[in-house]
C-alpha cells in the first residue's frame, strides 16, 4: 500500500481511517460492491446540484444507511455539488455517486444537472461572473488557513462560508484489493 | 429579493454552478492558483480506478488487481446567491485523459498554466482543449525571479490559434489569478457569441 505524498494526514478524525492501519473500510463495501448508480444514465456531474427532498424527513427506508443519512444531512442547509459532497464525506466520488443514485431512487434528494455553457440563456450570467470576480478587493487571510466564516463581500456568501470553513481535506488513497466484496 | 438562504429551498431554478478547469504540467502551480482564488481551502475529491486506468464496472472483477485513486483538487468562488464558480485542477498524468473528458464536459472554459522553463509540459493540455473546442487561455506563471517572456513569444511557441489569450500571472496572488479567470470568462463569452452568430449565419 502506498500513500501518495500529500500535505495533511489523511482523514484525520474520520471513523473510516486509522492513522496506523489505514482505511478501515474499503470504500465500495459501503455500496455493497456496486460501482454504478442503479439509475440508468444517472451519471452525476461533479457540479450537479443536490438538494434534499422534503421526503428525506420520512422514516428511514431499510436501504438507507449511515452514509446516505450523512449525505442528506449535508444538504440540509442548502444545495451542494456532488464534488463538495464527496469532499465533505471523505468518500470517493464513485461511492458518493452510487449512494446518491439510491437516494434519488427513493425520492430523498433532487438533483439538478448543470446548465451547459452552450445553453446559457444570455451573456448576463457571464457578465455577473466577471463583475463578481472583479468585486470589492477582499480582506481574506492570504494564507487561506485558519479562517472562520467571517462576514465578507457578496450577498449570500456568509452562511455558506462559515460552513465551508469546517470542510476537511480528503485523503488520497491508493490500496490493493485482495478480497472480493459482497455483491 | 431572495434571502441568503434561498438556495436551501432545493430545486431552485435560479441556482447555477459553472465549472472552469485549471490544467498544466506537474508542479506548475495549478493547486496554488485554485487556492489563491477559492473561498474554501482547495478540496480534494477522489476517484477509484483500476490499474488500467479505466472506470471500474464492478469491484467483483478486481481480485488481486491493484486499484489506484486519483485526486482532483477543486475550489469555489461564490459570485452571488445561486451562482457559484467551481475550479477543478486536472489530474496531471496522461493516463487520466478520460477523467479530463468528464471534467471538460460542460465546462465554461479552461486555464492552461504554463512555466516558460518547461513550456512543453503544457502542450498536451493545449492540444486537448483545442481539439475539443473548449475555450481556454494560457496563463504563464511567472515565478519570482523567473525571466518573463513576452506573451507573443509564448503564443508562437505553443502555436496557438489566433485570438487565444496569453496572460502573465503570479498564481500565488489572488488578484493576479482572478485576472486570469476574468480573461477566460471574457474570452469564453466572445467564443459563445461567435458560435451563435455562426449558427444563424
Amino acid at each position: 500500500m502506498t500513500v501518495p505524498p500529500h500535505g495533511d494526514p489523511p482523514g484525520t478524525g474520520s471513523l473510516r481511517y486509522d492513522r496506523r492501519a489505514g482505511p478501515l473500510v474499503r470504500p465500495y463495501a459501503l455500496t455493497g460492491g456496486r460501482t454504478r448508480s442503479g439509475r440508468e444514465n444517472a451519471r452525476f456531474d461533479l457540479i450537479a446540484l443536490v438538494a434534499r427532498d422534503p421526503a428525506a424527513l420520512r422514516p428511514d427506508h431499510p436501504a438507507i444507511g449511515p452514509e446516505h443519512r450523512t449525505l442528506t444531512g449535508l444538504c440540509r442547509t442548502g444545495t451542494r455539488t456532488v464534488a463538495e459532497l464527496a469532499a465533505d464525506t471523505d468518500l470517493p466520488l464513485g461511492v458518493v455517486r452510487v449512494l446518491l443514485g439510491d437516494l434519488l431512487e427513493l425520492g430523498r434528494v433532487a438533483v439538478n444537472a448543470p446548465v451547459q455553457p452552450a445553453r446559457l440563456p444570455d451573456e448576463r450570467i457571464l457578465r455577473d461572473v466577471i463583475d463578481g470576480l472583479r468585486g470589492p478587493a477582499d480582506e481574506r487571510d492570504p494564507s487561506g488557513r485558519g479562517r472562520t466564516g467571517t462576514a465578507r463581500n457578496r450577498s449570500g456568501a456568509t452562511a455558506e462560508q462559515s460552513r465551508s470553513a469546517r470542510i476537511g481535506r480528503i485523503p488520497v488513497r491508493a490500496f490493493e484489493t485482495g478480497t472480493r466484496l459482497p455483491s | 429579493m431572495v434571502s441568503e438562504h434561498s438556495d436551501a429551498t432545493g430545486g431552485d431554478q435560479a441556482a447555477l454552478a459553472l465549472k472552469i478547469l485549471v490544467a498544466g504540467g506537474f508542479g506548475v502551480g495549478k493547486t496554488t492558483l485554485v487556492g489563491a482564488v477559492s473561498e474554501i481551502r482547495p478540496l480534494r475529491t477522489e476517484e477509484l480506478l483500476s490499474e488500467a486506468g479505466r472506470w471500474m464496472d464492478d469491484t467483483g472483477g478486481l481480485d488481486g488487481k491493484t486499484t489506484t485513486t486519483v485526486a482532483m483538487d477543486f475550489g469555489r468562488i461564490t459570485i452571488r446567491a445561486g451562482l457559484s464558480l467551481y475550479l477543478f485542477g486536472t489530474p496531471g498524468q496522461d493516463r487520466f485523459w478520460f477523467l479530463w473528458d468528464e471534467l471538460a464536459q460542460g465546462a465554461l472554459g479552461a486555464v492552461v498554466l504554463a512555466d516558460t522553463r518547461r513550456l512543453e509540459d503544457s502542450f498536451p493540455a493545449v492540444d486537448y482543449f483545442e481539439h475539443r473546442h473548449v475555450p481556454f487561455v494560457v496563463a504563464v506563471n511567472c515565478f519570482a525571479g523567473n525571466r518573463t517572456h513576452a506573451a507573443r513569444e509564448v503564443a508562437r511557441a505553443l502555436d496557438l490559434d489566433d485570438g487565444t489569450p496569453v496572460v502573465l500571472c503570479d498564481a500565488r496572488d489572488r488578484n493576479s489569478s482572478k485576472e486570469v479567470l476574468i480573461s477566460l470568462v471574457e474570452y469564453a463569452g466572445r467564443m459563445h457569441t461567435a458560435r451563435l452568430l455562426d449558427s444563424v449565419g
